[in-house]
């Protein structure tokens, strides 16, 4: 199975292009945050997308909450970029993971209510979360469709991409779009910052000095074929997908086990029927919070042993985009293996030796790569590993 | 499809677990309804929700100070399945799928008032954090029960039972789980009855979870509660839904005949589901039954108490033996789909859409 269309919304680019130029550049999304009103927070740096105009990809985006004109819009893109003119006589499933859903337009009519202010009908018709994959059937005009939002909170993009892999490869289904989207909520950037885990300047996984997450918000859809459907219709193919895993720790609601996640990608690697030294790459969950990296880094060690495969975290350009965030990495697997680079950690200056990865610091890296593992870690305990391979 | 629903059980206005909910079924009549009225919306408004539902109570003072009801509807309802059931047999790779509509709304709205209103803005308490997330009750359900399968929440609204029915067949197709907690819950909170409300929805609303233990379609025999033949769902175009879940049933029901139909299980109370399948069955079903009328409308856990509605009744029905029951869905958002099952007790027909 292939990966032939990408579709991306995001801090550092918009379209793949524009994203794999992002990438490689190292560019960074982070800039302050103007989605909500930051009065009263010491500090308030996320990495929004600015400027985006969803009239150049979706007909009615008023009525969809801004996460979902994000999904649709990288959707739409995904499709034009995969050359399918019409999805109409495939049978196609559209999965979007997210983190918050449409919580940014709940957080709006929360506020009010404490204000005191009314609450109109057509404000709480976009809260419900299901839009952000219904709202891309809508978009592309398809009726007969299996669409699922998987709000398995920050590793929800990865889910979705599973599933779009295991709907293909049992023949469910022609053509699958997945991803995930989130937009940016104060829900979320409160909630981190309250525990001490928001980066004041930016975002810094692996390094010494790392003080946590940037929120931020985007969205990527990966278009998944059969490969042989993908070679007769003489499309591009960007990359493999070879396989998948998922579990729960079933343990502690917000703290990473290490041992569960190393299990998570045994089972991702085995699913693809490789040993894990036939890694080449492995783009982290790497928050840049001290738990999380500490944690992963360990468990990657456990299955990759003491010289484990370069470890590069894109949330340092991207921030937490949530439940669009390992979409977003998986984008950035996708376009490393088309491409032959490694995406670099920004913002790195000292290693942590509790890490000890290579993380490719500040600058991209040509490199000749044949398997890349994203990995994605959520509160909850919900691990989701998948794996990509230079295209056949 | 090659899944079985094995067992059920269910938290609801009519009490707690499998046989509570059977015997409410059973008698047709509502459950109890209470006045409710909180900052939120301060209604008043009547709601059907679980009786004897205190959290600390049911699970313990260790991790619920703060645990929203969701969340705890669904822990409970995964462990009285786990209890009541020796059907339920849990490995290393046995997990959980569960539909929301959109979380707690409640948890979400109190964080959010919270940091408007309080001295300063991050003065927010961290712990209700994860309970914030839609991913709560499943990943709550997973750690209380030891259950380290696929750990998974679809936001699916009222399309819940549909949505994860069919993701739950997936996982056990490609072997990634060995069976599943398959279900949904909602919860009635203030915001929920807001949200509800302004969105014209003048229905009573209700509150609680079911949960079906689903596993692979066996080889030989193995007894089950039923088994899923046939799910199918579609978006329609405004003002279409009718026609669009005319359609999905003409195409899950392929196969079936019209007087194999026993039971219908409809999701909403405007009649359009019903009217949908007399016409494609062209006859009436004999056994309709209206979960919204006994429990409320219960939003994303509609759908599955739908089927524990039919599987309740067909315990108890011999006229069901062997035929086919059929949950309808529809949800403001254009989406329509249904399930259609095989009840026990008789032989396994061929028939199925997919």
């Amino acid at each position: 199975m292939v990966v032939t269309g990408l579709g991306v919304v995001s801090s550092i680019g918009t379209g793949a292009v524009e994203y794999a130029a992002g990438l490689r550049a190292g560019r960074s999304g982070a800039r302050p945050i103007g989605a909500f009103d930051t009065t009263g927070f010491a500090h308030a740096v996320g990495c929004e997308v600015v400027g985006f105009e969803p009239r150049r990809w979706l007909a009615a985006p008023a009525t969809l909450p801004r996460a979902a004109q994000f999904a649709a819009s990288a959707a739409t893109m995904a499709v034009r970029d995969a050359g399918l003119d019409g999805l109409a006589d495939a049978r196609t499933m559209i999965s979007v993971g997210t983190t918050d859903g449409s919580g940014d337009r709940g957080e709006r009519i929360a506020g009010a209510v404490v204000r005191g202010a009314d609450v109109t009908a057509a404000q709480v018709a976009q809260v419900p979360a299901s839009w952000l994959s219904v709202g891309v059937a809508r978009e592309l005009g398809l009726s007969t469709v299996d669409v699922s939002t998987v709000a398995t909170a920050c590793a929800a993009g990865n889910y979705a991409i599973g599933d779009g892999y295991d709907a293909v490869a049992t023949g469910d289904v022609d053509v699958a779009l997945c991803g995930g989207a989130d937009a940016m909520c104060r829900m979320t950037f409160t909630g981190f910052y309250r525990l001490g885990a928001v980066d004041p300047v930016h975002c810094r996984p692996f390094d010494t000095d790392r003080k946590g997450i940037l929120t931020g918000e985007g969205a990527a859809v990966l278009v998944l074929e059969p490969l042989d459907a993908a070679l007769a219709r003489g499309a591009r193919i960007y990359a493999e997908v070879l396989g998948h895993g998922l579990n729960c720790d079933a343990g502690h609601p917000v703290a990473p086990d290490r041992e569960s996640v190393a299990r998570c990608m045994r089972l991702a690697i085995e699913d693809a029927g490789l040993v894990p030294g036939q890694v080449d790459l492995i783009s982290a969950h790497g928050t840049g919070t001290r738990a999380n990296d500490v944690t992963e880094c360990g468990a990657i060690r456990d299955v990759f042993g003491d010289t484990p495969p370069r470890t590069v975290a894109v949330k340092s350009m991207l921030g937490h985009t949530m439940g669009a965030a390992s979409a977003l990495s998986a984008a950035a697997c996708v376009l490393a293996l088309a491409h032959g680079f490694v995406p670099p950690t920004i913002n790195h200056v000292r290693t942590d030796p509790e890490c000890a990865v290579d993380c490719v610091p500040n600058t991209s890296v040509e490199a000749d790569l044949r398997v890349v593992q994203n990995n994605a870690l959520a509160f909850g305990g919900n691990n989701s590993v998948v794996l990509f391979g230079r295209k056949p | 499809m090659a899944l079985e629903i094995a067992a059920w059980s269910a938290t609801s206005p009519f009490g707690h677990g499998h046989d509570a909910f059977a015997a409410g079924v059973a008698t047709g009549a509502p459950a109890p309804a209470a006045q409710v009225s909180d900052e939120w919306f301060p209604g008043p408004d009547t709601a059907h929700l679980v009786p004897d539902f205190d959290i600390q109570d049911l699970l313990g003072r260790k991790g619920t100070g703060v645990m929203d009801r969701t969340t705890a509807l669904a822990v409970h309802t995964i462990g009285l399945l786990g209890e009541q059931d020796q059907r339920v047999r849990i490995d290393a790779r046995t997990g959980v799928v569960l539909g929301t509509t959109s979380g707690s709304t409640l948890t979400q709205f109190t964080f959010t008032a919270h940091s408007l209103t309080r001295r300063k803005p991050y003065l927010v308490d961290p712990a209700q954090m994860p309970f914030a997330l839609m991913n709560s009750a499943a990943a709550r359900g997973a750690s209380w029960h030891g259950l380290t399968g696929p750990n998974t929440t679809l936001a699916a609204g009222r399309l819940s039972a549909v949505a994860v029915l069919r993701y739950a067949d997936r996982l056990l197709r490609t072997g990634r789980a060995s069976g599943l907690f398959a279900g949904a819950a909602e919860e009635y909170s203030g915001p929920r009855a807001l949200l509800e409300r302004r969105a014209g929805n003048r229905a009573r609303l209700g509150e609680g979870c079911a949960v079906l233990f689903v596993r692979a379609v066996p080889e030989g025999n193995r007894s089950a509660a039923a088994t899923v033949v046939a799910l199918d769902t579609r978006l329609a175009g405004d003002g279409e839904q009718r026609a669009a879940l005319t359609a999905s049933l003409r195409h899950a029901l392929t196969g079936v005949a019209p007087e194999e139909v026993w039971g219908l299980a409809v999701s909403g109370v405007d009649g359009v589901e019903s009217e949908a399948v007399r016409e494609v069955l062209g006859m009436p079903v004999e056994r309709v039954v209206e979960p919204s009328r006994l429990v409320g409308d219960t939003g994303a856990a509609s759908g599955v108490f739908g089927l524990a509605a039919l599987l309740a009744l067909a315990e108890r029905a011999g006229a069901a033996r062997g035929r086919v029951a059929v949950a309808t869905a529809v949800e403001r958002d254009g989406m329509v789909g249904c399930v259609v099952v095989r009840l026990p007790g008789g032989p396994v027909g061929e028939g199925s859409g997919t």
